[in-house]
């Protein structure tokens, strides 16, 4: 077998095999790419409530906020509650909040929803479970090593790496370089 | 054959993946950063109470977390053991990032606690970008001059999950 053919063969193989990963990749970093703009693993929104007032007396229990998750009609179990301030108390619960002032009744409902399937590409691209997957993404990183330099030899002639390939590699060298110069 | 060691090799990655990923199922808590090396918790009300003996400390402090970045998870606040309070604590300068569904939950966080003078034009930032989080009216009213906070330079952190 020539050094081609074999070429060829690692180059289609792996590239073949790095598909998944590198949809996944690609999704999340044009996601975390943008975070200035939105938040690529949640979508928050914030919905003005009202129920009754809270007696002082009825805030050490936590059936006091069960009522008041049942009586805003909150799909959503209770966790945890907080006072960040004599007026205000903030109930805490599986899928958001709710920011509720006791002597008025008006409540702030904080909804946090999870991008499903857009949250757990993030959470792979940013190595989040570390451990096991630091070492599966450099395993991918190497791929795609390997994809770049198989990939200049696949071809042969004029559409090679002696053809028009050198003069797209060129291109594709400086313009990385060029935006470190404008921005460094 | 070829489609024997076809199978097997499909067989062994899919495997090996389910190995690996296994530690991702049910876990009971999330950990960011080191491990965590002291026992004893300090109370987060002793050290607001005389926050600059403590400054330059190593402690381990405990409470809900209620507040965080909830992009990129760099920073978290802690409630206090008495009402109405509640600590800073930062993963930014030590490069921790906390699981971004931590709020509501019990979290451990040792680090070092620092004394920070925030200047007028980081706490607009500050109150610009919690206001944008939670969907709040800015306040910058509140903003009298630079102000000296403290706030824990977070090393490590457990977060329970129950």
């Amino acid at each position: 077998m020539n050094w081609r053919r074999l070429n060829n063969i690692v180059h289609r193989d792996v590239g073949y095999f790095c598909v998944g990963l590198t949809i996944i990749y690609c999704i999340s970093g044009i996601a975390v790419n943008h975070t200035h703009e939105w938040n690529p693993n949640f979508r928050i929104t914030h919905i003005d409530m009202q129920t009754d007032p809270i007696d002082e007396s009825e805030l050490e229990s936590v059936d006091t906020y069960r009522a008041v998750i049942r009586k805003l009609n909150i799909d959503d179990e209770f966790m945890n509650v907080f006072r960040p301030s004599p007026d205000k108390v903030k109930i805490f619960m599986q899928n958001g909040n709710i920011l509720l002032d006791i002597h008025t009744g008006e409540a702030v409902y904080e909804k946090v929803l999870s991008r499903t399937i857009l949250r757990e590409m993030n959470y792979l691209h940013l190595n989040k479970p570390r451990s096991l997957w630091t070492w599966a993404a450099d395993a991918y990183a190497a791929a795609l090593l390997l994809l770049a330099v198989t990939g200049m030899f696949v071809l042969k002639g004029k559409t090679g790496i002696k053809g028009r390939g050198k003069w797209l590699i060129g291109a594709g060298v400086i313009f990385p370089i060029v935006f470190i110069f404008a921005y460094l | 054959m070829n489609r024997k060691r076809s199978f097997f090799c499909i067989a062994a990655v899919l495997a090996l993946s389910l190995i690996m990923s296994a530690s991702l199922f049910a876990q009971d808590e999330k950990k960011a950063g080191a491990e965590l090396t002291i026992k004893e918790v300090t109370q987060i009300t002793d050290i607001l109470d005389a926050p600059e003996k403590y400054v330059g400390i190593n402690v381990l402090i405990k409470g809900t977390v209620v507040d965080m970045c909830v992009k990129r998870g760099g920073w978290m606040d802690l409630a206090g053991d008495k009402p109405f309070t509640k600590f800073k604590v930062d993963g930014r300068p030590t490069k921790v990032l906390f699981p971004l569904d931590s709020t509501g939950k019990t979290a451990l966080v040792e680090g070092t606690i620092v004394q920070v003078i925030q200047s007028v034009e980081e706490q607009k930032e500050l109150l610009k970008h919690n206001a944008e989080i939670h969907g709040e009216e800015v306040d910058l009213s509140v903003i009298k001059g630079p102000k000296k906070i403290y706030q824990v330079n977070a090393l490590g952190a457990v977060i329970k999950q129950k």
